[in-house]
Order: C-alpha cells, then structure tokens, then sequence
C-alpha cells in the first residue's frame, strides 16, 4: 500500500524545506471540498474558482499560523471569510446609484448537483484503490476500457466486468445516499 | 426508493469530470502562485545576505568617514568620539549577527 503523508507531515515539510510539492498535495486533498463550500456560498463557479484560489493562496502564506487542527476546515473558513467579503463588496456595489455596472453572478448553481457531485466524490473515494484508479483513469482522463486493460494486465472482458460491478456498487451508494437536504 | 439508472451515472461522471477539470485549474494556479513566493523568498534571502555582507559594510566606511570629517571640523571630545563610533558598531553587529543565525542555505 503506498505511503500517504499526513497533513501535519506535509505542513511541516512546506514550512520546513519550503516544498512547493507538499503543499500541492496538500491541496488536491482539499481543493474541491473548499470548492463545494465557495460555490454553495457564491453561486457562480467563476467566483468560486476565484474564492479557492485566494483561501488557498493566503492558507500558504500564513501557513505558520496554523494549529494543527483539520486544515481542510481552515482552509474553508478562511474561503467562507473572503466569500462573504466579496458578497458584501458586491452588494455594496449594486447599492451605489453611480455604478451601473451590472456583472451579478450567473445563478448556475444547483444545491441538488452539488450533493449529488459530493455523494459521488465520497463513494468513489470508498472504492479500493484498484477499482478508484480505474474509474479515474476512466471517467476523467478519458481512457479506453482497452487501454486500461493493458495498463493493469489483464483483458478488455475482465475490466469490463469489473467496471460493470464497480457501477452497480456506485449506484447503490448513491441510491441510498439522500441528495436533497 | 428510485434506483439510479445507467445514464444518471453517467451524467454524474461527466459533470464530476467537468469539475475536476475546475479544481485542476484552481490548483495550477495556485501552484503558480505558490511558486512564485518561493523564488521570491529565495531572492530576497540572498539580496537580504548580499546586502549584509557589502551594504553594511558600505554604510559603516561612509558613517566612519563622515564622523572623521565632523571630528575634524569640530574638534569633537573623544569620549563623544567613541561613543558615535560604538553605538552604531553594536547595533550592526548585533543585526549582522541575527541575519547570519536566520540564514538557511537550502531555503
């Protein structure tokens, strides 16, 4: 089973030998979490985007101020301030008679997408790391069922069939999983 | 309870790539970002050390010989005298010292 840091490990590394590839890391195992949260303050995935990148870029800066608690939860607050900062520059902004400047967010939101996005990402992230590894091989880069079986040495049947139960175990997670609140 | 149907899942997976594609571009940007401090951090690291090691220096012949010139003009007594030249002798030696214990080479 491979090695996997703990984020205390990897601050530590980041502050220690200033490793950009710590926090990289680091990131990718909360970027879409603090993404869901921006998103579902901001409604707009351009501001969330934005939202991300400057809780992200300003977790890294202050980086020696962190206790030790979870930092994904640090890292989405810090999002939650500069979100509902930029919604109240907004609304200040919409408020002053002089800017007319209509640039509202598009309401491309959908709380039901979003729960349903999260109950995916968790059951896929339940999956053993074989079966993950092909489902992201798979559904987001694109690779041929064929292509996987040659990468994991074993026959196009066989990976389907696989990927046949990996599906029917995914459907009934998500079945089971409420997506409204 | 409606079970979910084949294409459901599917629509699921392709909006769930949809947003990976998001994250990977939030990441990429950051990373940029992040790595940008760094250089930052190193530059300023040598140019803090670089101006420690000549700077100082620098400024310490310039005080020096103005001091001399004023002592020269003014015929300054020499407890005066050393006291100008000591206390700011200290003080860079003091932060000359501080620099070189903060400094890290692989940083």
């Amino acid at each position: 089973m491979a090695f996997r840091p703990t984020d205390i490990e990897l601050i530590r590394e980041v502050l220690q030998d200033s490793n950009a590839r710590a926090f990289e890391t680091l990131m990718k195992r909360y970027t879409s979490q603090v993404y869901g949260a921006s998103l579902r303050l901001m409604k707009d995935e351009n501001n969330a985007q934005e939202v991300t990148q400057m809780a992200f870029i300003q977790a890294y800066r202050q980086l020696d101020s962190w206790r030790g608690e979870n930092f994904g939860a640090w890292v989405t607050i810090i999002a939650n301030h500069i979100a509902l900062r930029l919604l109240e520059k907004e609304k200040r902004r919409q408020t002053d008679p002089i800017d007319d400047n209509t640039d509202a967010p598009d309401e491309t939101y959908d709380e039901q997408k979003e729960q349903r996005l999260q109950s995916l990402e968790a059951a896929v992230s339940q999956l053993p790391e074989a079966d993950r590894q092909i489902i992201q091989w798979h559904y987001y880069e694109n690779i041929p069922l064929q292509t996987i079986a040659q990468r994991i040495g074993q026959t196009e049947n066989n990976i389907k069939v696989r990927m046949y139960r990996i599906r029917e175990r995914l459907k009934k997670v998500l079945t089971s999983t409420p997506t409204d609140l | 309870m409606k079970t979910m149907t084949d294409q459901e899942l599917d629509l699921l997976f392709t909006e769930s790539a949809k947003r990976q594609q998001s994250v990977d571009q939030i990441n990429a940007i950051v990373m940029r970002s992040v790595r940008r401090d760094l250089r930052w951090k190193a530059i300023r690291k040598w140019a803090r050390l670089v101006g420690g090691c000549f700077g100082v220096p620098l400024a310490l012949v310039v005080y020096i010989f103005a001091l001399n010139e004023a002592i020269s003009v003014s015929s300054m007594q020499t407890p005066l005298y050393i006291a100008c030249i000591a206390l700011p002798l200290v003080t860079i030696a003091v932060l000359c010292v501080k620099n070189l214990k903060n400094f890290r080479l692989d940083v």
